[in-house]
């Protein structure tokens, strides 16, 4: 009997899709089991992405959290899509409505201090060439309107396409082309402006 | 200065907008121009720049931390939002669920079942005699169960904060927060019940409720265990709470456990880790049957890893894992175990209390397992 040939990440990817989305569905019937088993799965993504367009991990936690509390009222119009990108896209507009409050704002100041001590104490020359660049460029990224960032982040980093990222925030694709054109040029921008480039 | 006008091609190529013989000529052109070459090398920049940046993740304390406090908030959220609904729609549901089971139970007097596979959207295992007639049925946060005569096996997993387990009996009802119990009737009346672990609340019409826990047995509850020695009155009232010598929590005021529960629940929430280990630890030793005594053994030992013990914490979720085997926290504290014996360099330990959860492992199990995953023989 021949072997059974391994299976592919894209058979891996599909069925994994498709026992989340099963999960999901297990959530719009009120099963809270099923909610904390796709937290478990995707709340390291969710919460990944949501640092990205927030640009900070406090404000991070709160939108992971009501991405994930909003589940059992929202889970019932959800259509049987890659459940991925539809966390990703509620997170985005959650994060979208995010207010930072005044303790976020010192907290993330406070994060911000505490990672450049950490990092004068990195010796290596090159690394510490690498991190300024990172730097300048997550600080050219939080200066950019949150809209653009948001599908920047879910294009350049998340690996959507214009029109996933249009399907899952509710908006036009040539809405979404042009904040993600606007974008880039402001980030090319801003590094050229900061002689990173 | 922009000078090409196929500029914009570049990214409608990254962005796979273009037709593959437009493609091809956009790369045609780009070969050749220099424009479009920096621009593609300045948006791969861009994008390598925007995947490099740190981001804080949570280690897998933190994150079952977070995952309980979204549970608690989102029974929390279901139990308003239950609240809020007309009293006579839940009732109504209710009402109409029971008149659908009524109905199958007559048009199938025997509803022959070997074991019922769990659908997802329950809480229990079942296990049914042949001649077991039952059915059940969940609206939301309530899931109501019915046996008419036959005796069935239930392990039900703990409720969340806002979910309620009802068993519906020919004269009466049983309604249970995670435990795993028979129930036995005969078409006209309850017959037996009897409880391997957990509390079960039971209410034969025209009699008091009667609680019966782990061991206990219905109609003549008889205490599997001998009963503890009478212990002397306090002297003054009981601060801080007995030992496990007490009287059980059948017997005390539901009201006092949920105080004493709360207040633990409130050193953990304030972070108040040591304290909250300790009011957990009392409490679980004060009412081990209390439906709240499983949470209470396994914060416990999750208290105690947010303060910094591990190895207290492993020690008393070992304990759990003994007591709980089937807990839907087992894993985690499975995974508290691991980790202090990951930590020690007694890898065989580590994998063989993970060992359930090897096969497909998710991130936590395999950081947990850390550097003992790579000593497997």
């Amino acid at each position: 009997m021949p072997a059974r040939p391994p299976r592919t990440a894209h058979a891996r990817t599909v069925d994994d899709d498709a026992a989340s989305a099963a999960i999901v569905h297990r959530i719009a019937h009120g099963d809270l089991t099923a909610l904390g088993e796709l937290y478990t799965r995707y709340h390291a993504d969710v919460r990944r992405h949501a640092s990205r367009v927030l640009g900070n991990s406090a404000d991070a936690d709160d939108v992971t959290h009501a991405t994930f509390l909003a589940l059992p009222s929202i889970a019932v119009s959800f259509d049987g899509r890659p459940p991925r990108p539809w966390l990703l896209g509620i997170a985005t507009r959650l994060a979208l409505r995010h207010r930072r409050g005044i303790g976020r704002f010192l907290a993330t100041m406070t994060a911000m201090a505490t990672s450049r001590r950490d990092e004068t104490a990195r010796d290596a020359e090159s690394e510490a060439v690498a991190r300024e660049e990172v730097r300048q460029f997550e600080r050219a990224l939080a200066r950019i309107a949150a809209k653009k960032r948001a599908v920047f982040v879910l294009v350049e980093v998340e690996g959507m396409t214009t029109d996933d990222v249009a399907r899952e925030l509710g908006v036009p694709v040539a809405t979404v082309r042009t904040r993600l054109h606007y974008a880039r040029q402001e980030l090319r921008a801003a590094m050229n402006r900061g002689g990173a480039w | 200065m922009v000078t090409c006008d196929r500029l914009w091609e570049v990214d409608a190529v990254r962005e796979g907008r273009l037709s593959a013989l437009d493609a091809a000529s956009a790369e045609r052109h780009r070969a050749i121009c220099a424009e479009c070459q920096t621009r593609l090398a300045e948006h791969d920049a861009l994008q390598r720049l925007a995947r490099a940046m740190p981001v804080h993740a949570l280690d897998d304390v933190e994150a079952r931390r977070a995952r309980l406090e979204l549970l608690r908030d989102a029974g929390a959220a279901n139990e308003r939002r239950s609240g809020r609904r007309a009293p006579w729609v839940l009732a109504f549901a209710l009402t109409a669920s029971l008149v659908a089971v009524a109905i199958g139970v007559a048009r199938r007097p025997v509803l022959a079942t070997a074991i019922a596979s769990t659908p997802p959207a329950f809480s229990a295992d079942v296990e049914a005699s042949d001649a077991a007639s039952w059915s059940r049925a969940r609206f939301a946060q309530l899931e109501a169960m019915t046996l008419a005569r036959g005796s069935l096996h239930v392990r039900v997993r703990h409720q969340a904060d806002g979910e309620r387990f009802f068993v519906a009996l020919p004269d009466g009802e049983l309604e249970v927060r995670g435990t795993e119990f028979d129930v036995v009737a005969d078409g006209a009346k309850t017959t037996s019940v009897r409880v391997q672990e957990g509390l079960v609340a039971l209410r034969i019409a025209g009699t008091t409720e009667v609680l019966l826990r782990a061991g206990d047995e219905w109609p003549r509850v008889v205490v599997a265990q001998a009963p503890p020695p009478p212990q002397p009155a306090p002297p003054s009232p009981p601060s801080p709470p007995s030992p496990p010598s007490t009287p059980s929590s059948a017997s005390l005021a539901p009201s006092e456990r949920a105080d004493a529960y709360g207040a633990a629940m409130q050193l953990y929430r304030a972070r108040r880790f040591e304290e909250a280990a300790s009011a957990f630890h009392l409490f679980a030793a004060a009412h081990p049957s209390a439906p709240e005594s499983e949470d209470a053994a396994f914060l416990e030992a999750a208290s105690l890893a947010y303060a910094g013990r591990a190895d207290a914490a492993a020690l008393v979720a070992e304990r759990f894992l003994a007591h709980h085997p089937r807990s839907f926290r087992a894993r985690d504290a499975a995974i508290l175990v691991a980790r202090a014996a990951r930590d020690r360099g007694a890898c065989d330990k580590a994998r063989r209390v993970l060992g359930p959860w090897l096969r497909d492992p998710a991130a936590d199990v395999k950081a947990a397992l850390g550097s003992c995953a790579s000593t497997e023989p």
